[in-house]
């Protein structure tokens, strides 16, 4: 098989199996299912030209959440530069925060989604990417730790304590 | 709340996700981005899935299914044109005739059918007859499904009339009483072809049996022509210049054809000889103010011209040059 075959079955395959991953986590940040899909496909046409470029990609998945994460960062700070309301609004790197201000219906929730939703907004804002990833993405704390460029001791903590403030908001008992 | 199931519940928001349209559409803009990337999607379409599926055993049960689907369905498409005695004349009789059946779900459809099927039993007799293979069993056989075929076409077209379209109930009992006729006659030229054969006694038995049929069918039209009468405006001058034309171009036809068995020639030339006479009277019924009689003899005309075209059509199939077991037959018991 060519090289180039390779490098698009590989692309073909990691579409299929992380697309949803990164459009959940773009919707979930955004809000905003067009917007959603825009930065999905923006976030793999970049990983696109990183693949044909020969450029040294160890872990797909957490490098895929990685430019994803970037790009929704953009896109709060174009957004903020047209209102200067959402600027003292939103922390660009809070999970869910556009998920309560959302006045759409463009996200589709369970209510036992919404409720833990619900609940994750009462941690402080460090944990909550923390938690999404590890138990929404089932991200390793490796793998965390490269996306939000951190040790992973840190990002082990950082969820260890999360995990406590959740289950303290949630009257959780820690399993024996 | 133990942190499984808060684990659990977290993982709830995995419902999040893109619509299957959704996901494939967003693929293909980017592929237009990147250029030509192998879709996941692409081969996802049904036929796709089986025969690019991701479990080998999805390709293997398609494999076996075509396999199955190939075979039975070729055997459907040989036994159409197999003959009483054949292996595969039963698939014909029991599966993909039945299968027919059940496609049709109008009363006048079923009726044609039914004629059809009778037609079918008879062209049957008649190709066996050629072959010199025509025995007892064989016409009983086929007999049997002469008379429920029968059966079904007078249930139908008794539904049929309920539903008031007397015009087509006529012409569906003239093609019956039209085919029934004129397989019998070219049945009765059969057998005064190769009387003599071992299988003349069976096919003289038979040839009459179903004439009589066709007399039974002929009666039953005359109420069926009232209820038209009452129902619908009839020009007897339209049908009889209708009528008129199909006996000259089936002349025409005739005449075209001048190595058609001789016996043949004899019985069109009759039916058409017929069908004029049969004109001829309706027209003096009808200016004798008689509509209904000459209406029925009408009918009775274009059953007879229905007759001629359907022995025309059938006679080259059965004729003396293509009876060559019949002629051997006859030629051993000379000697």
């Amino acid at each position: 098989m060519k090289k180039m075959d390779v490098v698009k079955n590989r692309f073909s395959e990691l579409y299929d199996a992380q697309s949803d991953a990164i459009f959940r986590y773009c919707l979930l940040r955004t809000s905003d299912r067009e917007v959603a899909l825009d930065i999905t496909q923006d976030v793999f046409v970049r990983f696109w030209d990183v693949l044909i470029k020969e450029k040294d990609v160890k872990n797909d998945r957490a490098f895929l959440f990685t430019i994803a994460r970037n790009l929704v960062i953009d896109w709060y700070r174009k957004k903020k530069s047209f209102s200067l309301d959402s600027m003292m609004e939103v922390d660009n790197d809070d999970l869910f925060s556009s998920v309560y201000n959302n006045t759409k219906e463009d996200i589709d929730l369970s209510t036992e989604a919404r409720y833990v939703i619900d609940k994750i907004k009462d941690l402080e804002p460090i944990y909550h990417q923390v938690i999404y990833y590890r138990f929404v993405e089932n991200l390793k704390p490796k793998d965390i730790a490269e996306i939000l460029g951190e040790s992973p001791n840190v990002i082990s903590v950082r969820i260890n304590r999360g995990m406590e403030q959740l289950r303290n908001i949630m009257g959780s008992k820690k399993d024996a | 709340m133990k942190d499984k199931e808060i684990k659990k519940r977290i993982s709830e928001i995995h419902t999040v996700r893109m619509t299957p349209t959704e996901k494939s559409l967003l693929f293909e803009r980017i592929s237009e981005n990147i250029g030509n990337v192998p879709s996941p999607y692409m081969h996802r379409s049904f036929f796709g899935r089986l025969f690019h599926p991701k479990s080998p055993w999805v390709l293997y049960a398609t494999i076996a299914l075509c396999g199955v689907a190939f075979v039975s369905g070729g055997s459907m498409v040989m036994a159409e044109n197999s003959l009483p005695g054949d292996v595969l004349y039963s698939v014909k009789i029991n599966v993909s005739e039945p299968l027919r059946d059940s496609f049709i779900f109008n009363e006048m459809d079923r009726a044609r059918w039914e004629v059809e099927k009778t037609k079918r039993r008879l062209q049957e007799a008649e190709e066996l007859a050629s072959q010199g293979k025509f025995v007892v069993d064989d016409a009983t056989n086929l007999k049997e499904n002469i008379n429920d075929s029968m059966e079904d076409f007078s249930l139908h077209i008794k539904n049929a009339e309920q539903a008031g379209i007397p015009d087509a109930v006529i012409a569906a009992r003239l093609d019956y009483e039209a085919a029934i006729e004129a397989h019998s006659k070219i049945l009765e030229n059969m057998h005064n072809i190769g009387s003599s054969t071992p299988q003349g006694g069976v096919l003289g038995t038979f040839y009459r049996d179903i004439s009589g049929m066709a007399d039974e069918v002929s009666q039953t039209r005359k109420t069926d022509e009232e209820s038209v009468l009452k129902t619908n405006k009839v020009s007897i001058d339209d049908i009889q210049k209708t009528l008129v034309e199909d006996i000259n171009t089936t002349r025409n036809i005739l005449s075209q054809n001048p190595s058609y068995d001789q016996g043949y020639v004899e019985v069109i030339s009759s039916l058409l000889g017929e069908a004029e006479a049969e004109i001829g009277q309706a027209i003096d019924k009808n200016n004798s103010g008689q509509m209904e009689d000459a209406y029925s003899i009408l009918n009775d005309a274009a059953c007879d011209i229905k007759e001629a075209h359907i022995i025309l059509d059938q006679a080259p199939k059965v004729g003396i040059n293509n009876i060559p077991s019949m002629a051997v037959s006859t030629s051993t018991q000379i000697q």
